[in-house]
C-alpha cells in the first residue's frame, strides 16, 4: 500500500537508528517535504526513492503533488504529523475519499474555538471563557471581567500566535498584530496555574496508552535564551484526574484513531481547566521521554495509525521505567548557542543531548525551536526536577 | 521570470543552473541520490522520468501550476523526459520525436537510411532483419555492436563474425554497424530556428579494444580547412534531416573515402569535459547556453583563453582503490586547467568497459593541439590510482 508523507519537520523525525518508522516498502513511500534548513538532509535515496521537496507552506502545491501521487501512483493513505499539515491532509482525504481523519474531525483538534465549542455543547465545563475575534471586531468593552487576557490564532501552532496581555486595551493591539499573520483569532481568559500535557494513543475510539507530564516553564514563557521542557508525572491523584479529563475530551471530540497531545491547566485552587488538544504527537522531545519511560514511540504510533497499521503498544498501560524529563533551551536573541560541553552535562542524569543550529534568526518563533534539547533521568520526580534546574542554570547562567 | 525545470541534473549542471537569475526546479530519476540538491535547499521532484505517461502527468498536474518558462536536460537520460514535459506544458523545446530519433541509435540509422543515406553507415538490428545482419559481415569489414540506448561507450564491442556474436547483441536492444576506421570527431553546435552554428570540433582518442574515450583535443590535430568545411556541412545536413531546430547538439562523425558519415548525435552538449575544452578555446559556454535557450536567452561568445586544449583520462586495473598518487605536473608549453581523481580510497574500480570506469582526468591548454594532446597522454601514462584485489 502506497502512502504519501507530508513532512514539514526534519525527516530525521521518522528515523530510528538504521531504520525508518514508515511501515511500507521504500518504493511505496512518497515523501513531500521541504529542503529548507536541511530538513531533508537525512534522506537515503534507497529508503525514499520518491521525494518531492517543495515550498511546504504552499498548500495548493502540496495538494497538487498529493493528488498526483494518489491518482498516478496509487497512494491510499496520507501521513501528516505537523500541526500545519493536518488540515491539508484531511481536505485531501475528503476530496480523494481516502481513509483517515476527515476535515470535520481534524477541525475539532485544530481550531481552538471549534474544539471548545464542541466541548461546551457536550456539557464539558472545564473550559476557560473564550470568544472568537477578528481585527476590527474587538468589542469596546470586555466580554467578561478580567485583567489579563490571552489572544491566540484559532489555528495557531506551538505558541507561535499567542499573546498574553494585561488590560482590554492591549487586546486591541494584540489582535491587530496577530491578524496580520492569521485572520482568525480568539480571546481567552488567562488561567493561572501550572500547565500539564497528556499524550495518548487512541485506537478505534479506545485510549490504548496515555502519559502525563508537567511543563517545566509557565505557559507563554518562551523567549530567547530561556528554558522549557516537560517532566513525566508519576502515578498520583493529579495524574489520574488529568487522564480522566483527557478521556472525556477525546470522547467528546470523537477521536477514532490517532495520537493526541492535550494541554490542561492546574489552577492554584486545584481545578483542571482545558487549554487545547491536537491530533498529533507532542513536539520538543516529548516523544523521547515517553519512549524512555514506557517504550512507546508516539511518532511511530502516529505514522502507523495513519498508514492503517496497528500501532506497536505494550499489552497494558505500563508502569514507567523511571523518571524522565526533557529540557529545552532556546538560542539567544543574537547569534547561535554553542553546543554544551561535557562539564555541563556530566553527572546530571543526561541520557540524550541534541544541539540544533538556529534556522530562523531573531526571536523564538516556535516553542520547540530549541538550541539544546536534553533528555534527563532522575532518581525520583523531585530529583529529576532538581537536575533539570541545575542544567538550565548552568546553561543560562542562572542560580538553579 | 518563471522557473526553469532542469531534468536529471549532475552536480555540476545543478551548480550552474542555481546561478541563473530564475528559480530552478529539479526533476531527477526516482532512487537517484539527490542529497546534493536537497542540502542546497532546492525544489526537487523524483519519479520515473523514463515513463512518458508519468512525465506528462506530473507536468500537467504539478509543474503546470508553477508555469515554468522552460524545461531542459543536459543529460542523455533526461532528454526525452525534458521533451515530453516541454510538450505537455506547451513550451519551446526539441520535439519528443526528434529526441527519440537521436536517443535511439537504431532509429537514427533507419531515419538516415530513408532521408540521408549519404550520412549513414551500413547497419543492422538483428532482431528486425536477420538478413541485413548476415549481409553486414563481409571479409575485411569490421562490425561494431552498440546498445541502442547506450551511453559512455558502455557495452560497445567489436563482433568478429556473424556466428561469433554473443546472444545479447542479437536482441532488439542492440544495433550493429560497420566499423569505420580512422579518427573520430565531435561537433558541438548550437541551433536557433533551424540555423546551426558550429561552435567547435574536437578530436577524440578511444581505447581500441573497448571504444572507451580516453582523450579529447580541440581543435583537431590534423584536419584541413577542407575537411573542417566538410564536417561542418555534414553536421548541418544531419541536424536538418533529423529535424533539430534549436538548442545544443553533440554530433560524432568520421571522414571516409565517400565523405563524412555520422556515428551518432545527441541534442545536448558533449560530455567528458568537452564543454570545458570548448569554453577554453572559443569562449562559448555550452552548458550555460544550453540551460538558457529554453528561456529564450541567446548567449554570445566570450573570449577564448587559449588556442588549443586537451583532456585525457586515467584508467586503473580493476580492484579496490588502495592509494591515490599526486597528479603529475604538466610538461612545459601547456597550462594545467584541471585534474582530479574521480574515485576515493576504498572505491571499487571495474575493468574498463565504459566512461564510468575511468578514474581521473587532466585537462591542459596551450598554443597548439598536438602539444596539448601529447601532454595529456603523457601525463596519464603514469598511474594516478593504485588498486588491489577487490575484497
Amino acid at each position: 500500500m502506497a502512502v504519501a508523507i507530508i513532512c514539514r519537520d526534519n525527516v530525521a523525525r521518522f528515523r530510528r537508528g538504521r531504520g525508518w518508522v514508515v511501515p511500507v516498502a521504500p518504493t511505496e513511500r512518497y515523501l513531500i517535504g521541504t529542503s529548507f534548513g536541511g530538513r531533508l538532509s537525512a534522506l537515503e535515496p534507497d529508503q525514499f526513492p520518491y521525494v518531492m521537496a517543495l515550498d511546504i507552506r504552499d498548500d495548493d502545491l502540496v495538494k497538487d503533488v498529493v493528488r498526483w501521487c494518489v491518482v498516478s501512483k496509487g497512494v491510499q493513505r496520507i501521513v501528516a504529523l505537523h500541526e500545519k499539515c493536518l488540515m491539508v491532509a484531511a481536505e485531501l482525504r475528503d476530496e480523494l475519499h481516502l481513509a483517515g481523519d476527515d476535515v470535520a474531525t481534524t477541525l475539532r483538534f485544530r481550531d481552538k474555538v471549534v474544539m471548545k465549542d464542541a466541548l461546551r455543547v457536550a456539557g464539558f465545563d472545564a473550559v476557560p471563557r473564550y470568544r472568537a475575534i477578528a481585527a476590527g471586531d474587538v468589542p469596546a468593552e470586555p466580554p467578561w471581567p478580567g485583567g489579563r487576557w490571552v489572544v491566540k490564532g484559532r489555528l495557531g501552532v506551538g505558541s507561535t500566535e499567542v499573546r498574553i496581555v494585561d488590560g482590554w486595551l492591549a487586546v486591541n493591539d494584540a489582535v491587530a498584530e496577530l491578524a496580520r499573520i492569521m485572520p482568525e483569532l480568539e480571546v481567552e481568559e488567562f488561567v493561572c496555574g501550572h500547565m500539564y500535557h497528556c499524550d495518548s494513543v487512541v485506537v478505534e475510539g479506545q485510549i490504548e496508552f496515555a502519559a502525563v507530564a508537567r511543563y517545566f516553564a509557565q505557559p507563554g514563557e518562551y523567549a530567547p535564551g530561556g528554558v522549557a521542557g516537560s517532566l513525566l508525572l508519576p502515578d498520583c491523584a493529579l495524574r489520574a484526574r488529568i487522564l480522566r479529563l483527557n478521556h472525556d475530551v477525546l470522547d467528546i471530540l470523537e477521536m477514532r484513531s490517532g495520537v493526541t497531545h492535550l494541554e490542561v491547566f492546574h489552577t492554584p485552587d486545584d481545578l483542571l481547566v482545558f487549554c487545547e488538544v491536537a491530533a498529533r504527537p507532542g513536539g520538543g522531545g516529548i516523544d523521547r521521554i515517553v519512549e524512555r519511560a514506557y517504550a512507546v514511540d508516539l511518532v511511530e504510533c502516529a505514522v502507523r495509525i495513519q498508514c492503517g497499521v496497528a500501532p506497536l503498544l505494550p499489552n497494558s498501560n505500563p508502569r514507567p521505567a523511571g523518571h524522565f524529563g526533557v529540557l529545552g533551551v532556546y538560542h539567544p536573541l543574537v547569534g547561535d548557542a554553542r553546543p554544551l560541553d561535557d562539564a555541563t552535562l556530566r553527572g546530571r542524569g543526561v541520557l540524550e543531548y541534541v544541539h540544533s543550529r538556529r534556522v530562523v534568526p531573531g526571536a523564538v518563533v516556535h516553542c520547540t525551536d530549541y538550541a539544546h534539547r536534553v533528555i534527563v533521568e532522575g532518581e525520583s520526580y523531585s530529583d529529576l526536577e532538581r537536575r533539570m534546574r541545575k542544567i538550565a542554570a548552568a546553561v543560562t547562567g542562572g542560580t538553579g | 521570470m518563471n522557473a526553469l525545470v532542469v531534468i536529471q541534473a549532475s552536480r555540476n549542471i545543478a551548480r550552474i543552473a542555481a546561478g541563473l537569475e530564475v528559480s530552478v526546479i529539479f526533476v531527477q530519476r526516482a532512487g537517484t541520490d539527490t542529497r546534493f540538491l536537497l542540502e542546497s535547499g532546492h525544489e526537487v521532484y523524483t519519479f520515473d522520468t523514463s515513463d512518458e505517461r508519468e512525465v506528462r502527468g506530473f507536468s500537467s498536474s504539478v509543474l503546470s501550476r508553477r508555469q515554468p518558462a522552460g524545461v531542459v536536460s543536459l543529460s542523455e537520460d533526461g532528454l526525452l523526459a525534458a521533451a515530453w514535459a516541454s510538450h505537455a506544458l506547451m513550451l519551446a523545446g526539441t520535439p519528443p520525436a526528434v529526441v527519440a530519433r537521436l536517443r535511439d541509435k537504431a532509429a537514427m540509422r533507419f531515419w538516415l537510411e530513408d532521408h540521408a543515406p549519404r550520412l549513414n553507415v551500413r547497419f543492422a538490428v538483428p532482431e528486425v532483419s536477420r538478413s541485413d545482419y548476415v549481409r553486414l559481415f563481409k571479409p575485411g569489414r569490421a562490425v561494431v555492436a552498440k546498445p541502442r540506448f547506450g551511453t559512455g561507450s558502455k557495452g560497445v564491442r567489436l563482433v568478429e563474425d556473424k556466428f561469433g556474436a554473443p546472444a545479447e547483441v542479437l536482441s532488439d536492444a542492440y544495433l550493429l554497424e560497420e566499423f569505420i576506421p580512422g579518427a573520430e570527431f565531435s561537433v558541438e553546435t548550437f541551433s536557433w530556428s533551424g540555423q546551426h552554428e558550429i561552435i567547435a570540433i574536437t578530436e577524440k582518442v578511444v581505447d581500441p579494444a573497448t571504444f572507451v574515450e580516453i582523450a579529447h583535443v580541440t581543435p583537431p590535430t590534423n584536419l584541413s580547412a577542407g575537411d573542417i568545411a566538410m564536417v561542418a556541412a555534414a553536421t548541418r545536413d544531419l541536424l536538418d534531416v533529423v529535424g533539430l531546430e534549436s538548442g545544443p547538439a553533440h554530433t560524432e562523425v568520421k571522414i571516409t573515402d565517400r565523405g563524412v558519415v555520422v556515428i551518432e548525435s545527441h541534442n545536448r552538449p558533449g560530455g567528458d569535459g568537452i564543454a570545458d575544452l570548448v569554453e577554453i578555446t572559443t569562449g562559448f559556454d555550452l552548458r550555460s547556453a544550453s540551460l538558457r535557450w529554453p528561456l529564450g536567452e541567446h548567449i554570445g561568445w566570450g573570449n577564448a583563453r587559449a588556442s588549443a586544449a586537451a583532456t585525457a583520462f586515467f584508467t586503473a586495473a580493476p580492484g579496490r582503490v588502495a592509494s591515490i598518487m599526486k597528479l603529475p605536473p604538466p610538461p612545459s608549453g601547456v597550462r594545467m586547467e584541471s585534474g582530479v581523481p574521480h574515485v576515493r580510497v576504498g572505491d571499487v574500480v571495474s575493468s574498463l568497459t565504459s566512461s564510468a570506469d575511468r578514474v581521473g582526468h587532466v585537462m591542459v591548454s596551450g598554443r597548439d593541439p598536438v602539444t596539448c594532446l601529447s601532454a595529456v597522454l603523457h601525463m596519464t601514462e603514469s598511474p594516478l590510482v593504485m588498486t588491489e584485489e577487490p575484497v
